[in-house]
Parts: C-alpha cells; structure tokens; sequence
C-alpha cells in the first residue's frame, strides 16, 4: 500500500539528493573556498537522513502487509534478508561501475540501505523496546568509535581515503566510511518503530505502543519526539559544550554525522511525516493532484533514479577526463558552475517524472521490479 | 424354550385390522428412574436404538370430571379431602425418599414378621373422599386390593405417581419392539412351542429338564437351567426330587400372590375424547379404579382413536369370566355421559386376560436375600435358577433386575471356574 | 446481557389508554403489560406493587406496567403481554380462538408458539405473548406461574442469545491458545471482557439451575402442572445444558488464552532482559573490535 505522504517525502530527499550531487560532482571544487556546511547549503544535508528513515518506514509498512496477508513470519525475514543483500550487492558493484573500483568499499548509502535491512530483518523479532535502545546505542557509541578508529585519518580534504586493508575496510563499514552502520542506523531503525504508530489502522496496531491511545494521539506523539529532537539538536548546536573534537561540541557536520545532525535529522523526520500524513493521506483528501502524482513516480523509482542520475553525470565526467588528460577525475568537481549544475540537476528531476511515468506505462518497472522478482 | 410361539411374555403389542393400528396389549409403559439413579433398563433401550415416547397423567375421573390437581380435589370432594390427601402426601413422602423407593427392591428383611398390609395406611385418612381416591389413583398399578398387599408396596405404587420418584415412558413403535430387539441380538438357539414338563436332577448331579414338543417327549441335561417363569405358571412345573420339589413348594408359598389385569382395548373412528382426557392417560373411578389410555397419541395425525382400558385386581379377576364382548360393553359403559354418543364410532375391539399374571406381593411377605430369592435349592440345585418380575417389585425394570442378577451370576461362576456350572 | 441494565427508568407522563383485550373474548378477559424491573434502577417510590420478587439477581421484580406508569418500559424488551380469561363453568373449555389468534398475531420467535391443554387451564406461549383460560378462582395462581416462568425462560434466552453473539469471536480467538505474539498482545483486554462476560453468563445460569431443575410439586396444583409443563415443552432443562456446554467450552478458551498472554508478557519480559544484555555485549565487542581494528590499522 502507497501512502502519498511517504512518496511525498521520499521525492523531497530524491531531489535534494540528486541536487546535491550533481552540484558537488560537477561543481564542488569550481567556487573555491565554498564551504558546504555553509547555512544555506544546510537542506542538502536532510536528504540522507529523511531517505534512510523512510526506508525504515517503507521496511515496517511491507512486512505488515505481508503479515496480513498471510505471510509468515519466516518468510518474511527471508525476503527482508535478501532484498538487503541484494542492495548490498548492488552498492558493491555501483561503487566498482560508477565510482571506479578504488572506491569499491566507500561504504556509500546502497550498501548502508542493505545492511540496515538485515538489522531490520534481525529487529522483527525483537521485543519491540529493544529495537528503539539499539538506535539510541547506535548514536551513543558512534563518537566514540570515530575516537577510537581515528576518523579525521580516513578523511583527506572532504572525501573518505581509506587504505584497500581489511581493517580500514571494517572500520569504514562500522564508523568512518561515508554512511557507516553507527550513527546511521538510527534513522531506518526510527522508521521502523514509527511507522506503526503513524500507519496502523486503528488503536493498538503494534505492541511498542499502548492498545489504547487514538492514531491521532500516536501521530501527537512522534511529532512531540521529533519536536523534542529538534530542540535538543538545536540546543547542541547554539550552546558551546565541552567535548573533544567530533564529539558533541562540534556542532554541525554531515561527515562525520555529529550527534546534531542526527537530532536534527531526526527530529525533522519525526514531525514532518506525521504532519504530512495527516494532511495527505486521510481518506478522500487528495490535495495536489498533480504534484503528489510526480513524487510518486519519483517515489517508485528511488533507486531507478539513484543509478541513472550517477550515470547521467558521473560516467561523462570519467569519459571526458580520461579523454582530454587519461586521468578519469581530471573534471570532477571542476566541470560546470554550480548555477548550471543546479540547473541540470532540476532538469534531470522534472525530466525523470514522464520519462518514468512513460516507462510504467509500457510496462518498464526498473531496478525496482528485479529486486522483487529476485528477493521476494 | 418357550411353551408358547412367541417371545415376550406379558409385553404384547397388538394391532387391529383396521389400518394396522398398533396397541399395548399387556404392559403399558416403563418406569425410568434416571433423575434418581442409574436405570438400566432405560439405558438398554437408548442403547438399541428405540424411540421413546413420555407418558403424562395421573389425572382421577370422578363422575366424570377431571381431578387433576389439589385444587380440583378440594372442588371435587371437599376441603377437608384436599387436606387429607395432602397429610397422606405427605406422610408417604417421608415414608420413602426417592432414593429409597429407588433402592426398595434391595431391602432384606430382617425379621420374618406378617407385614402390615397397604389397607391399615389407607385407613389412616380420615376423609372416606380422600381414602377413595387413593385407592382410585393407584388400584390399576397395585392390580390387586389393599388389604393383599404389604404397605411398602402400596406406597410404591401411590410414590410412583410423583415425577420426583420416577417418570413414565413407552416405546415409541410399541413395547414389544423391545422384546424383537433384544432377540435379534442374541445369538442362543430359540426353541417355541417348547413346553417343559418336568425339571429334576441327573445321575451326574446335573439338571435333567423334560420337555414336550408337538405331542413328542425329549429329555436333556445341562449344567444351569433358568426358569424365567410368572408365579403362578412355575406351580405348573413338575420338579423331580423331594428336596427340589420342597424347595420349590416353599418358594412359591413365599412368592405366590397372584394379581390379575385385564385389558380391553377399542378402536374408534375418530378421538372424540380429546376435550376430556387430555393427558397420555387417567384413572376412571370405575371397576374399583381402572386406568384409561389414549394408545392414539402414539400414532399422530391418526384420524381414528384407541383408548385402552387397564382393570385390575379383583375386578379383573371376576370380569375375566365374562364374555369379550360384555367386557367392551362394560368398558364403554364406564365412560361419562357426554361421551356416550361416541361410543357409535368403535370399529373394533381386543380382550386381553391376564390372570395371575403379576404378584400381588412382589417379593413376598419379606424380602429375602437377593441370591436366595434367585436359588430356591443351592444346596443339590445349585445350577437352577429362577427370574421374574415378582421377585422385586412386579415391573419390566424388575424383571430386568432378576435376570441381571442371574446372568452375572452365572457368567462370574464360568469366568472363575471355566464353566458355568456351580 | 443485564436484563436489569436495558430497562428505562419509569416516567410519569400523561395517561395512556390501558390496552384492551382482542375482541371476540368474554367481558372479564383481561389483558396485562408484565414488566421485569430491577428496583436499584428505579425509584421504588414510582413502582406498581411488585407482583413477583426475584431473587436473581437480587432486587428484580415483576410489575404491572400499563401505559400510564411506565411508557418507557417496553415490552418487547423486557417483558411481556399476558392474556387472562376467566372460563364460567363448565371449566374444562378450549382456550378461545381469538386468544390464539392474538398470541400467533405477535408470534415472530424460532422457538414457536405452544398450546398447552391442561385438566382445568388451556394456554398458548410465546416469547411475547401469553393467553391463558381458566376457571376464575383459578387464574391468580395460573398467573403467577406463567409469570414467574416467562422471567426465567427470557433470562435463559438473554444467556442464549449471549451465547450465540460470541461464537464468531471464539472461533477467532481459538488460534491464540496456541498462536499467541506481539499483535495478539493488543487483543488482551477484548480477550479480558470475553472471559468476564462468559464468568457472568455462567453465573447467571447457575441460579438459574434450581428453577430449571425443580422436582415436581406432588400432589400437583393446577399452577405447578402449567410450570412444569411449560418448562417441558420449552425444554430449559436441555437448552440450559447446551448453554452450559458452549460456556464451559468458552471459559476453558478464555482462561488459556489469559493464560497465554500472562505467559507472553512475561516471556516477553524476559526476552527483553536477555536482549539488553546480548545489546550490551555487542556494543562491548563492537568497541573492542574497533579498537583492535584501529590497532591493527594504525
């Protein structure tokens, strides 16, 4: 089952994200001294987080379905387990065939997608307290195992450098890589838990939640946590803290993922899909036909999306370079100005909802459709 | 063996000619003890597959009219006759609980005294109404007078009136379905038109049994022999010996006291009685209390009816000598005035004789010990055996008891000693 | 299920008309609303005179309830109509037609309509509708048994009818004696108010036993016969066995399925205990690992 709210969201985070590559790719390095953690530049970096929780969402919403409609339990798990080994498998080979093979164990966000579904997998059987305390760990221990893997040494002038040694690639997967398991596994092991409160359709639809309280009342609830996020996000930030560095004092990085940025992330997860499901998603209530109708072509192709735009701007990029210089890299970053990259980047995404919705309608479903007919 | 050509005894359902109507021609209906206790004969019947009808009624036709309730005792004969027959009620009720009444036939006497006979009770109601209606109430079921019988056995049969103690039933296509039941499953050679003349005692300390069939003699030996026989037909066996022949004479001089039914039963063109009896049956203040059935409600949606007329004790006795035809006569007589007019609709009639063919005293004087009743020679005899309803209390739940008794007997001496022979 | 409970308060309000007899009947017949109430629930001081006192539950009574004292108490909830005709001699009459036609007119129920035909009284029975005939010096005792009869038949039939709403649920619930999980957990308190509500039927159908099981008044009275008669053909005995199979049936169900969510939860419990300590010691093996990695790194 679609809820137009998710779509709406998942089509927000497509759109920053294929925004913020195609900027940073094409354009990062051509305004000198830009500095991406700049405020303005701040929406770019929502796009992951509100991306890996719906996933979660996405995750709790399926199995439910599959519950109903009489899947068991098992099964369920086998299919949650080989999607996420598929993803894995994929964001292994994507990193080989876009990012060239010395970034075969960056540790981007399809591998990260795939591994968190096998945490999930492992959450269904979970008493349902123990999956909440596994995300607070997974923000808890983060900074200190950037302190003990020595994060700043994996990281040369913005991007992650490891070392191909299985150490450098084991710390990467757990804490220095690009999405590493700790802290992101706060944000689909979040969605998961939420998405009953929010999704179910009477009182008492999952345990985690007291029989008793109204859907209005548990929606009430999730944006109260994600206000409560917010704030305690928002105070980490403005209050200078003791700590040392890339602990808590420092406020705002996306790499590495500060417990702020995790608040923040989280907690605009938290109160912008209750709120937009309450807008979007009650019976008879179909506001913004048109638009809701592209963030669901949007939506459906996710990942259709995130291979091609990668394609689109990555592969030229590679092509060009080895053609003027033999070095692949010789543009990346430094090919257009970030106003043209910003415009590509629109064009790619208004581009993509009739080229998808066409595409559907000759019966092309994408990636999407053999990860089903392979996992499920 | 059995002398005459069928099985069944005093169960005998009959049927008229005329659209093959069926009729109990002997016993009338079986008691069911279950609210009390276990009833065997009940189960036997649940267990071979035969529906059962309940019978309703208890009602006392007094000139006529309906006394069906203590309220139509006190219109009908006064209050003082209500009164009376309550403290009887009553009285009786504390004379024997239903578990008691259930247990009676086990009691064993302990002192060989002259019982006090049923008479002496009844003369302790003080409303002459109220006496007589007991005696109305109760004289088809007792089928014999007061003053022959003991006080146990009176109160049993005024007891029996009570659902408390017991409940009436019949089998649904006629009693005597139980009798053809019962003979298709036993696989005993049936020997009919048997008659035995003679039991004795053989050279090798069995039991010698003579017999006539069809004006031919044959004599056999066996190792148990059982007499399922009415008081008053063992007296007509000859049984060789002194010592058997002693036994046997002293058995039935404590056994023997022959009551008597007669039975008429009438086919009619239609049941113009309904408004009248409304119950499975009554008692009619005629022929010293007779009961009065409705063997139609057995056959619903039958356009014709049957009423069968129960006499019993001494009437019976003297109105067996009259001729069929003046006992129908005498029985249509007995009905009331407003229904005479129908007595033009009967389209034929049955007479049956019953004389001597229950015990007015079931049991005896005293009770003697169950073994001892069921073996009148355990000394030289100890593989003769006697059954019979008189033994306990003159019912089929009776006969069924005896021969209950006999047969485990008998099967435990072969489980213990590898033959059935004593 | 309360019969008690479903009754509305007594109201005073302008006067009705009395309800008449059908026609056709003799001048002294006399028709009457019967009224089941519990006095807890309505002001004593309002009440007609009690008829009959009950004692199941404990405060019940049986009123006269004309229109004009109790409009709200309807009939066909929680009650009955009764037809009285008084037969002049000769007694033994049939009950009059337009009394049968009465009693069928309103006859809606699967359990039929009876005739009875007594020595003395001739009645038909339904659910709603009673008409009875008899010699007048009669009818009062007549009446209080029928009475006293319809109380316990309707509540027989409010446990039936209890019985009968609950077995869509039981066969749903059945599953969760031996397939008990987290979503079950959410139904405990509807599995907690089934197991009550089979507690209470039961309950009720007990001291509803000694009427049903009553022996036989001996001598009988024209009253007891018309009891006993009508207890007979409406077969409370047996229907109240069957009531009390399915119920007994229903609390063993019930009670294994408390059982099982007593022992979920404090599985459950447990479970999350063991988990904290497997979630502690993967963080404690994570911080080594990295650490050993780091080390073999650096």
């Amino acid at each position: 089952m679609r809820f137009p709210s998710i779509d709406l969201l998942r089509a927000v985070a497509i759109a920053l994200m294929v925004t913020v590559h195609f900027v940073e790719n094409l354009s990062g390095a051509w305004g000198e001294g830009v500095d991406f953690n700049r405020v303005g530049w701040l929406p770019a970096g929502f796009a992951a987080p509100l991306f890996t929780f719906l996933s979660g969402v996405s995750c709790s919403i399926w199995s439910d379905g599959l519950t109903r409609g009489g899947v068991s339990d098992a099964e369920i798990a086998k299919r949650t387990v080989r999607r996420g080994l598929f993803l894995f498998g994929l964001g292994i080979a994507f990193n080989v065939l876009v990012w060239l093979p010395e970034e075969t164990f960056n540790w981007d966000i399809l591998t990260f997608i795939g591994s968190s579904l096998l945490v999930l997998a492992a959450c269904r059987s979970m008493p349902p307290a123990i999956p909440p305390l596994l995300a607070v760990l997974a923000v808890a221990i983060a900074p200190v195992l950037r302190a003990l893997a020595g994060y700043a040494d994996f990281w040369q002038l913005g991007s992650y450098e490891p070392d191909l040694t299985l150490a450098d690639v084991g710390l990467g997967f757990l804490c220095t890589g690009y999405f590493p398991l700790f802290p992101w596994l706060v944000f689909p092991i979040a969605g998961y838990a939420v998405a009953p409160a929010i999704f179910s359709s009477g009182p008492g639809g999952a345990s985690l939640w007291p029989a008793a309280v109204s859907a209005s009342r548990r929606c009430g609830l999730v944006f109260g946590m994600g206000a409560c996020l917010l704030a305690g996000g928002g105070l980490l930030i403005l209050l200078p803290l003791p700590g040392p560095d890339g602990v808590l004092r420092r406020p705002w990085t996306m790499f590495p993922p500060t417990t702020a940025y995790v608040a923040v992330g989280l907690g605009l997860a938290l109160t912008a899909l209750p709120l937009i499901h309450r807008w979007l998603d009650s019976p008879g209530q179909r506001p913004l036909s048109w638009p809701l109708a592209a963030a669901g072509v949007l939506s459906r192709h996710s990942l259709s999306i995130y291979l091609l735009h990668h394609a689109l701007h990555i592969w030229p990029l590679w092509i060009a370079g080895t053609w003027h210089g033999g070095e692949p890299t010789a543009f990346w970053q430094r090919c257009l100005p970030p106003a043209a990259s910003l415009g590509l980047a629109l064009v790619f995404i208004l581009a993509c909802v009739p080229l998808f919705a066409g595409l559907e309608r000759r019966g092309y479903r994408g990636i999407e459709e053999l990860m089903r007919w392979l996992c499920d | 063996m059995e002398a005459s050509s069928r099985l069944g005894g005093k169960i005998l359902t009959g049927s008229f000619a005329h659209g093959g109507m069926r009729y109990e021609a002997g016993a009338a209906e079986f008691y069911d003890y279950s609210d009390v206790d276990d009833d065997p004969l009940s189960t036997l019947v649940a267990e071979l597959g035969l529906a059962t009808v309940p019978l309703s009624g208890g009602a006392v036709m007094i000139d006529g009219r309906a006394v069906a309730s203590l309220e139509d005792v006190g219109d009908c004969l006064g209050a003082g006759a209500a009164s009376a027959l309550l403290a009887f009620d009553r009285a009786a009720h504390d004379a024997m609980t239903p578990r008691e009444f259930y247990a009676a036939d086990e009691w064993i006497s302990s002192d060989r005294v002259e019982p006090v006979r049923f008479d002496r009770l009844l003369e302790r109601i003080s409303e002459p109404a109220a006496r007589r209606y007991v005696e109305w109430l109760i004289h088809s079921d007792l089928a014999t007078e007061p003053q022959r019988t003991t006080c146990s056995y009176g109160l049993q049969n005024y007891l029996m009136n009570d659902p408390a103690y017991m409940g009436l039933y019949a089998i649904a296509e006629g009693n005597e379905r139980l009798i053809e039941a019962l003979a298709s499953r036993i696989s005993a050679r049936v020997l009919l038109g048997q008659r035995v003349e003679e039991i004795g005692r053989s050279a090798d300390e069995r039991l010698q049994v003579r017999w006539s069939h069809a004006g031919a003699s044959q004599t056999e030996t066996f190792d148990v022999v059982v007499i399922a026989l009415p008081a008053d037909q063992l007296a007509a066996l000859s049984f060789a010996g002194p010592v058997l022949a002693a036994a046997l004479r002293q058995h039935l001089a404590h056994h023997s006291h022959p009551a008597h039914y007669l039975r008429i039963t009438c086919l009619f063109e239609q049941p113009f009685w309904r408004a009248w009896l409304r119950d499975s049956f009554a008692m009619l203040d005629h022929f010293g209390g007779c009961c009065l059935y409705d063997e139609s409600l057995r056959h619903p949606g039958a356009a014709s009816g049957i009423l069968g007329w129960l006499i019993g004790g001494s009437a019976a006795e003297e109105m067996a000598e009259l001729t069929d035809q003046e006992l129908v006569d005498a029985a249509l007589d007995s009905l009331p005035s407003q229904l005479q007019q129908g007595r033009s609709g009967l389209i034929e009639s049955r007479v049956h004789r019953w004389c001597s063919a229950v015990s007015a005293m079931p049991g005896g004087p005293w009770r003697l010990p169950i073994d001892r009743r069921h073996q009148p020679e355990p000394a030289e005899h100890p593989g003769l055996f006697l059954v019979g309803d008189y033994l306990f209390d003159s019912t089929l739940n009776g006969t069924l008891d005896s021969a209950t008794h006999v047969a485990e007997w008998i099967a435990e001496l072969a489980a213990t000693t590898g033959r059935p022979r004593p | 299920m309360n019969l008690a409970s479903s009754v509305a308060k007594p109201q005073h309000t302008g006067a009705a008309p009395l309800e008449s007899p059908p026609e056709g009947l003799p001048l002294s017949a006399r028709l009457e609303r019967i009224a089941f109430l519990h006095t807890a629930e309505n002001s004593s001081e309002n009440l007609p005179p009690a008829i009959l006192q009950f004692d199941d539950p404990p405060g019940m009574r049986a009123v006269n309830a004309d229109a004009a004292l109790l409009p709200g108490a309807s009939a066909s909830d929680n009650g009955f109509h009764l037809l009285l005709v008084p037969l002049e001699p000769p007694s033994d009459q049939p009950l009059p037609q337009a009394a049968i036609d009465w009693v069928a007119a309103k006859h809606q129920s699967p359990e039929g309509m009876l005739m009875l035909s007594l020595h003395g009284a001739s009645l038909a029975w339904s659910p709603h509708r009673t008409a009875v005939a008899a010699g007048p010096e009669r009818l009062p005792a007549v009446r209080l048994a029928i009475i006293e009869f319809c109380y316990r038949e309707m509540r027989l039939r409010s446990i039936e009818r209890g019985v009968a709403d609950g077995r869509g649920a039981l066969e749903a619930d059945a599953r969760l004696v031996f397939e008990f999980d987290d979503r079950a957990l959410g139904q405990r308190d509807a599995l907690s108010r089934r197991y009550q509500q089979t507690l209470a039927m039961r309950s009720q159908l007990a001291r509803l036993m000694p009427f049903l099981q009553r022996p036989p008044l001996h001598p009988p009275t024209l009253a007891s016969q018309i009891g006993e008669r009508l207890r007979d053909r409406t077969r409370l005995a047996d229907r109240a066995d069957w009531a009390g199979g399915e119920l007994e049936v229903r609390e063993r169900l019930y009670e294994a399925c408390g059982q099982r969510a007593t022992d979920w939860t404090i599985a459950r419990r447990q479970s999350t205990v063991e988990w904290l300590i497997v979630l502690l010691l993967a963080v404690e093996t994570l911080l080594l690992v990295v650490d050993l990695l780091a080390a073999v790194g650096g």
